[in-house]
């Protein structure tokens, strides 16, 4: 069980969140000028790195608010936790 | 033809009135049913908003996590950065919705009515804690948790809004007003009556 802190709502249990995968992936602004493959690699390639992963949570049953959180995928631990559309930042990982 | 229906309490199937909780009881539960439940949701850093809100309610609408405020007999619950729980007295919902709406013309905000979409159950005595405690992961521990305090979690799998009423020290016993769906209340108060049978004194659910 992770425990997640909430920008808002602090500390709380992992199964009070959902998780929305991997962050930062931009959707294409012409999707009808692009390539089946690129449209494909948008949807479907993620970058699956081992080491820190910067995903996008829900606190679903809090206060119901998105977030990013920078995870290491191999010890869980959590980086770092930052608000919804600002970089990334520093940090290693693909 | 239109018929008017009375409305029925969430829990009024389990017929709580017949079995009242002792007075000495270390946790008692009740419902609190009917009560005025409004939901408003809109941008703090929006003046407009804020005036409309500040004009019809009399206060600021708490900006604190997890915060709540009592003005004029009505109750303001922090739920999210934008958005806010008001209860306010049984009867009271249709006039304050009216009155909001009307403050709120033309400005970037949501108002919905939850009167009848939830229930309350009141829950206190020395033990309240312990009792819900037992099937939630809030952190309950007074120094984290308490009077006026407000959280969104799960409790015995049921998404609740706990509000603290009553600080540890006031009346020697804590209070707790337990915002729930009515779907889920008699399952809810149900299980919190078997988790309450460990303290002597408690209505034996059989």
């Amino acid at each position: 069980m992770l425990q997640i802190a909430c920008p808002h709502c602090g500390p709380r249990d992992e199964n009070e969140f959902s998780c929305g995968g991997e962050a930062h992936i931009a959707r294409p602004k012409q999707p009808d000028a692009i390539s089946d493959a690129e449209w494909a690699d948008y949807l479907f390639m993620r970058t699956n790195p081992k080491g820190a992963l910067a995903e996008r949570w829900c606190h679903t049953v809090g206060c119901r608010r998105w977030f990013n959180v920078e995870r290491d995928t191999v010890t869980h631990t959590i980086l770092r936790v930052y608000a919804m559309g600002a970089p990334r930042g520093g940090g290693g990982g693909a | 033809m239109a018929e008017t229906i009375p409305s029925q309490s969430a829990l009024a199937p389990l017929g709580l009135e017949a079995r009242p909780w002792p007075e000495d009881a270390p946790v008692r539960m009740e419902e609190h049913a009917h009560s005025g439940k409004l939901v408003l949701r809109g941008d703090h850093r929006d003046s407009d908003f804020m005036n409309a809100v500040r004009g019809v309610l009399g206060m600021t609408p708490p900006l604190v996590p997890l915060g709540s405020m009592m003005v004029k007999g009505r109750v303001v619950l922090w739920l999210g950065p934008d958005e806010w729980l008001i209860a306010c007295p049984a009867g009271a919902e249709t006039a304050l919705y009216a009155e909001l709406r009307t403050a709120l013309n033309g400005v970037h905000a949501a108002l919905v009515d939850l009167t009848d979409a939830q229930t309350i159950i009141r829950i206190s005595g020395p033990r309240a804690r312990d009792l819900i405690a037992k099937g939630c992961t809030l952190d309950l521990h007074p120094h984290t948790f308490g009077a006026g305090h407000v959280a969104r979690g799960t409790l015995a799998h049921a998404q609740i809004t706990l509000l603290q009423t009553a600080g540890d020290g006031e009346a020697g016993s804590p209070a707790f007003d337990l915002y729930v769906g009515r779907s889920f209340a008699q399952h809810l108060w149900r299980w919190l009556e078997d988790a309450a049978r460990e303290y002597p004194g408690g209505t034996d659910p059989a």
